[in-house]
């Protein structure tokens, strides 16, 4: 558990965009990794399997959470007041100012989009793999995934992170 | 042969056209994931490439691309902290616990093992009764008293010689082992007598109490029968939506069950009274 905690705490904060949510969520992943796991007899394919776990449980909440109302009305400017002094596990984990550019920008992408940057780029799950978990044709995947990319780097650049920022040119 | 050089050449003005016809910038972002894994052909390439060296726009992307590559991967892992693998041991252990006990639950319900099963926790709430202690202490009193101190007991000269024992010490050991040898022989001489003697005892005194049962069952049957009846029509009643109606058999039934009671106690009472001085 420890060895894939890190992982699938990111693919939940990946999907629901909160992190202490997202927390929840990993946590709530690991319980059904641990109630299902005699259903993986393959250790081979143990990450692709439970990645499809965290997928779900991240679904789910997410359809749960749009059909309850919001969890705290505070009002937005006074959100800063109830943070604490300390860096967060997510100030720690974005630690360079190019992290949080791109954390920002894939916000700003479609959810589609976004879960195939998240599969593909950052778990670095094979193509096959993921059109096996969206149910998806493997063509479709790949047009989609080179969208994605594409959308995320016109993001990043929208968000300031242009040739200024000290990039290298594609050769 | 004509017509095929004019193929030909429709064939290169329909894939020049379609390479370079539309936006250019549209067409060169399609490409840049390509170009930036460099799976691009030459010609795409040097299209792309010659794109990007005259477009701003399309420049800065194809640079964000290049580079958020192994920026994704840092994103690749989120360390939670130490409470999380604690807080996850905690919910899969109580569910573990829950699922146990659905199980025994499952045994519970079937055949002779859960009958064991049941007897079991019967006796598990049983000894983890607060007064168990008393009730135990009372018990092995009342055994004491039976073996030792009743005029009928086999071990009631047992008390004596130990003390006799306790006082003679150390001189006197030899007493105890006298006491043993004498209990000892006691029990296995004595044990069937004791035995015949208790059975015909709780024979005679279970008769006795069937015979008062009865008695008591046939004083009280009438009250009984009242009862049952009013708190039949009670039911009825309620259930017919006339509360009151309910109420007022509720009542009925509540007396009939106080003269039941009365008349069970009754037979104790003139019983008691016939056999009292």
């Amino acid at each position: 558990m420890r060895q894939e905690q890190g992982r699938v705490c990111s693919i939940a904060l990946g999907y629901v965009g909160d992190q202490d949510e997202a927390f929840d969520v990993a946590q709530e992943i690991f319980v059904r990794v641990w109630n299902r796991l005699a259903t993986c007899t393959d250790l081979e394919r143990f990450g692709p399997w439970l990645m499809s776990i965290a997928r779900n449980a991240c679904l789910d909440h997410l359809r749960r959470r749009k059909a309850r109302p919001p969890r705290q009305d505070v009002p937005a400017d006074e959100m800063h007041d109830l943070r604490s002094g300390g860096p967060t596990p997510e100030d720690t984990w974005l630690s360079t100012s190019r992290q949080r550019l791109v954390h920002r920008a894939l916000g700003n992408l479609s959810d589609i989009n976004r879960e195939i940057i998240l599969l593909k780029d950052i778990q670095g799950l094979a193509l096959e793999e993921i059109a096996g978990m969206l149910e998806l044709p493997l063509g479709t995947v790949k047009s989609r995934s080179s969208r994605a990319r594409t959308e995320l780097a016109q993001a990043i650049v929208d968000l300031g992170g242009g040739p200024d920022t000290g990039q290298e040119a594609v050769s | 042969m004509n017509r095929r050089g004019d193929k030909d050449r429709r064939d290169f003005v329909n894939d020049v056209l379609d390479r370079t016809s539309g936006s250019p910038c549209r067409r060169a972002l399609e490409l840049l994931p390509d170009l930036t894994d460099g799976a691009l052909a030459s010609t795409d390439r040097q299209l792309v490439q010659g794109h990007l060296e005259h477009c701003t726009g399309c420049r800065a992307v194809a640079m964000a691309m290049s580079r958020m590559g192994e920026d994704l991967v840092s994103l690749a892992v989120l360390d939670p902290g130490e409470a999380f693998t604690a807080a996850v041991l905690a919910r899969t252990t109580a569910r573990t616990v829950a699922a146990q006990e659905r199980r025994r639950a499952e045994v519970a319900s079937r055949g002779p093992a859960g009958l064991m099963d049941r007897i079991g926790r019967w006796l598990q709430r049983w000894i983890a009764a607060p007064d168990f202690a008393i009730q135990a202490a009372y018990v092995a009193t009342v055994l004491i008293v039976a073996l030792t101190a009743l005029p009928i007991s086999p071990f009631r000269e047992a008390p004596g010689k130990m003390l006799q024992a306790v006082q003679a010490s150390p001189g006197g050991l030899p007493v105890v082992g006298q006491a043993v040898t004498w209990s000892t022989r006691q029990v296995e001489t004595g044990a069937a007598g004791l035995v015949g003697r208790v059975r015909s005892g709780f024979d005679a005194a279970w008769d006795d109490a069937s015979e008062d049962w009865r008695d008591r069952s046939a004083r009280s049957a009438a009250d009984r029968g009242r009862l049952d009846a009013s708190l039949d029509m009670a039911v009825d009643e309620f259930m017919d939506g006339r509360p009151a109606a309910a109420g007022a058999k509720a009542l009925e039934a509540y007396r009939s069950g106080q003269a039941a009671w009365s008349a069970w106690w009754a037979a104790e009472q003139d019983s008691s009274e016939a056999v009292g001085p």
